[in-house]
């Protein structure tokens, strides 16, 4: 395998639907990270990752998957790549012990007792059809399958959507040890932010097939924050200062993108720190500008 | 770097396989249970309950029987094929389909696995149906002749069509209703437009002697498909192929 730095390197990536078009997306997942991949419903998120997988043909742009490009290596890379989705894509009349022996005669690398070992740690009947599963049990037997085959790249696609909280925690540890392999990296997409906010290394936001804003995490949440003020501080906050407003009939909340630069500037308004939801919530409408 | 081809495939053929299995076991217990059936009926008809019958329909019996206990149990072998297909509603889900996109094994290679698998069913399908064939005949004392070679070949062609093209129709109208109304509709017109051209002739014979009638249409089948004899084998490949690789290459444009 090519040494490399980045698990994922996207340029330019462009791809025309009738009334959609994902529009230029370049965003980096360095090796040994997890990037939180996040937009609302019809943003792109699933037509990039599709992109990833081979599923659609772009128009223009390149995509680098472990150092490699992922239409001349195509099976090195996916050999080396699992995918985990929020429904299972498996038939449900398979036991764990059937998917076992199937998958041990699609990868090369797979490791059966690995394999084994997830089942007895998620507590999964290994001779249960796993229709029978809850939504958390086969979401686990996914991610099972995926983290047993020696995999450097997960790619994660809503999986944690419709989940519990325990169950997504429980998620979250399991990737946690696995990235403490730095060769290890996950892309995460969801719009469940606040497990992003627990796991991730570096985000990238995009909407309408568009990138908002990509970067390292604790970097994004450091640099913006929120103006809380009453309607006539409002009247006084310069428009291009701020990404978007929401009026409220008390008030108004601004998102900022330089927290520093805001706090010198409107030294007496209230500035907090603001979760990646919120993030999402006004670059989405930074093009109102005001809304409510 | 060297490209490297794509992933063994084994385990791609005990997925296409393992759903079959349970309709595989079932119709063959079922097919098997009708020769058994038809073993019986043949021994009551020598020395049990229906020798007693009158002549003129111990005679009809004579006659008519035969073919059935021949084709029908044949026909449910080579029917299997049709499990091998139910898979394949499930595989156009788009879950299913980001799936195979992330497994190391190019699309051609998947389409393939399934070609395979169905045409090996198919094929035990024809070879049970033969064996039958050849049993009954003895048991019937009916020469087993290149008639019901043809025959049976044809029982098989019409099967490949059935199941292939049942469920390309479900993956067009992406509606399991639609797809059996417009197939409904196609069988329909075939069986239509071959007996209208035969029907005044068919309805004379049909008011004189009913037998006659359907004499005729079996005289017709038989012609067919004793013409239709060296053209078989290649179109149920073909059949079975095309089935499989429109509707993959209809679910890759719709990708598209």
């Amino acid at each position: 395998m090519a040494n490399y730095e980045n698990a994922i390197e996207i340029k330019g990536l462009t791809k025309k639907y009738d009334g959609f078009t994902l529009d230029n997306i370049s965003f980096n997942v360095p090796k040994g990270s997890i990037m939180g991949f996040i937009g609302q419903n019809g943003a792109g998120k699933t037509t990039t990752i599709r992109a990833l997988l081979g599923i659609i043909r772009f128009d223009s742009g390149s995509i680098n998957m472990l150092g490699l490009d992922n239409r001349e290596h195509e099976y090195e890379i996916k050999e080396q790549i699992a995918a985990v989705f929020d429904e299972l894509p498996f038939q449900e009349m398979f036991t764990a012990k059937q998917l076992s022996i199937m998958m041990g005669g699609i990868y090369r690398d797979w490791d059966k007792v690995t394999f084994e070992k997830y089942l007895d740690r998620f507590q999964l009947p290994a001779r249960k059809k796993c229709g029978k599963f809850s939504k958390g049990m086969k979401m686990k037997l996914q991610i099972a399958a995926a983290l047993s085959h020696n995999a450097k790249l997960l790619i994660m696609d809503e999986a944690t959507t419709g989940l519990d909280p325990v169950v997504r925690n429980e998620i979250l540890d399991i990737f946690r040890e696995y990235l403490q392999n730095e060769e290890r990296s996950i892309l995460m997409s969801s719009h469940i932010t606040s497990d992003l906010e627990k796991i991730a290394d570096s985000v990238t936001f995009i909407d309408r097939g568009k990138l908002l804003l990509s970067g390292y995490k604790d970097d994004v949440l450091d640099t913006h924050a929120m103006i809380r003020c009453s309607k006539s501080d409002y009247a006084e906050i310069d428009k291009a200062d701020f990404i978007s407003a929401r009026l409220t009939d008390f008030g108004a909340e601004v998102m900022v993108a330089d927290r520093e630069a805001a706090k010198k500037k409107y030294s007496g308004a209230l500035i907090e720190k603001t979760t990646l939801e919120e993030i999402m919530l006004f670059y989405v409408n930074a093009a109102k500008k005001e809304w409510n | 770097m060297e490209k490297r081809k794509s992933a063994p495939i084994w385990g791609l053929f005990y997925r296409e396989f393992y759903p079959t299995l349970k309709e595989l076991v079932a119709c063959y217990a079922v097919g098997i249970a009708l020769c058994i059936v038809f073993y019986l009926i043949k021994l009551s008809m020598e020395i049990g309950n229906l020798a007693n019958m009158s002549g003129g329909n111990l005679e009809m019996l004579k006659m008519t029987l035969p073919g059935y206990a021949i084709y029908l149990p044949g026909v449910l072998f080579m029917a299997e094929v049709n499990g091998s297909m139910s898979a394949f509603q499930f595989e156009m889900t788009p879950k299913f389909r980001c799936f195979t996109a992330s497994i190391p094994v190019s699309e051609w290679k998947f389409v393939g696995v399934k070609f395979l698998t169905s045409a090996s069913i198919l094929v035990v399908g024809i070879l049970a149906a033969f064996l039958n064939a050849a049993i009954m005949c003895s048991i019937y004392d009916v020469a087993f002749d290149k008639t019901i070679i043809a025959n049976l070949l044809l029982c098989a062609v019409g099967v490949s069509i059935v199941c292939a093209g049942l469920y390309l129709f479900n993956y067009l109208f992406r509606s399991p209703m639609a797809a059996v109304i417009a197939y409904l509709v196609v069988m329909y017109g075939v069986v239509i437009g071959w007996m209208v051209p035969h029907f005044e002739e068919i309805e004379q014979l049909a008011t004189e002697n009913e037998m006659d009638a359907v004499s005729l249409i079996l005289e017709d089948i038989t012609d067919f498909s004793t013409a239709f004899l060296p053209f078989s084998v290649p179109c149920i490949i073909a059949v079975l192929w095309l089935g499989w690789v429109l509707c993959a290459l209809l679910a890759k444009r719709r990708e598209k």
